[in-house]
């Protein structure tokens, strides 16, 4: 009658471990599929985010060359016959200053706006030439390209 | 290839050497003084926005006179110069202006001959710029 005390007893312990693993298991898969949800999650709004930039920073693009093609001949200095069409154009910039620099978290995006929206009043004013414009357009544009950049590498990091 | 590297060195040396410092422009050498593009003096009190800036290379440092509420405020800042992606210009007062000298048939020149602008570059704290048209 002895020998089976032990048996019952490792009987008991498995009975007792089994139902452990089972709530380890699920607890584990629950964390597993959680985890995984939040990070697609986090890769979806870092992705809707991208696109968002993207398309304002195509905004602020076509409104750089908007003002940039008003003097059709290139020429130094803005003559009497641009100004309508360009006062018209820096309008626009404006407005696209105004509704995507405050979404825009790029400092040096931020501050190359300010630059190149200053320089086009100085070019309307007679105090900058059109090389001057040109080349904080340009720098404006460089600036949105190496903010993308920046996103994409940071979007590709969390990807990883 | 080094015929033409050694030409690029020369031209960038001799584009280095005729550009002036933005101190020693508004400096005038020793020391220069600029009002106010519009400021006309007068025996009364002074009017809002009229200002004296005399500009001093050594020490570096410009003596500001402002007009506040009809009365002269005179302080003494120190000068620091700077350049960058191709711009110069000089530091004082807690702003970083760009320094331009701008042609006296630009409006705001109000048709002064030696007429300079004063641009505060973004801080990125703020939107607003300002400038300053200053002519002697």
């Amino acid at each position: 009658m002895e020998p089976e005390a032990p048996k019952r007893r490792g009987w008991d312990l498995s009975k007792a471990v089994a139902p452990l693993l089972t709530v380890l298991g699920i607890s584990v898969g629950a964390w597993q599929f959680s985890s995984q949800m939040s990070h697609e999650s986090t890769l979806e709004f870092t992705r809707s985010l991208y696109n968002k930039k993207l398309q304002a920073y195509e905004e602020v693009g076509k409104a750089v060359g908007d003002l940039l093609a008003v003097p059709h001949d290139e020429q130094l200095w803005i003559s009497a016959t641009d100004t309508l069409a360009f006062d018209s154009c820096l309008e626009r910039f404006r407005t696209c200053y105004w509704s995507v620099l405050p979404l825009v978290e790029d400092s040096v995006v931020v501050t190359s706006m300010i630059t190149f929206k200053d320089m086009a009043r100085f070019y309307r004013r007679g105090e900058n030439d059109y090389h001057d414009l040109a080349r904080e357009g340009m720098s404006l544009m460089n600036a949105c390209n190496r903010s993308l950049e920046q996103h994409w590498q940071k979007k590709k990091q969390g990807e990883e | 290839m080094i015929r033409s590297l050694l030409l690029s060195v020369a031209f960038a040396a001799t584009a280095s050497a005729y550009a002036q410092d933005p101190l020693s422009q508004l400096a005038g050498g020793v020391s220069q003084q600029w009002t106010v593009v519009g400021y006309t003096p007068s025996a009364g009190p002074c009017k809002a926005g009229d200002a004296i800036y005399t500009f001093q290379a050594k020490p570096a440092q410009v003596v500001v006179k402002q007009c506040e509420g009809g009365t002269w405020k005179t302080s003494t800042e120190a000068i620091t110069t700077w350049s960058a992606g191709g711009k110069t210009g000089v530091t004082f007062g807690g702003a970083k202006y760009e320094v331009k000298t701008l042609p006296s048939s630009a409006p705001a020149c109000k048709g002064s001959a030696n007429c300079v602008r004063l641009l505060t570059m973004p801080d990125g704290k703020t939107d607003a710029t300002r400038t300053i048209y200053l002519t002697h």
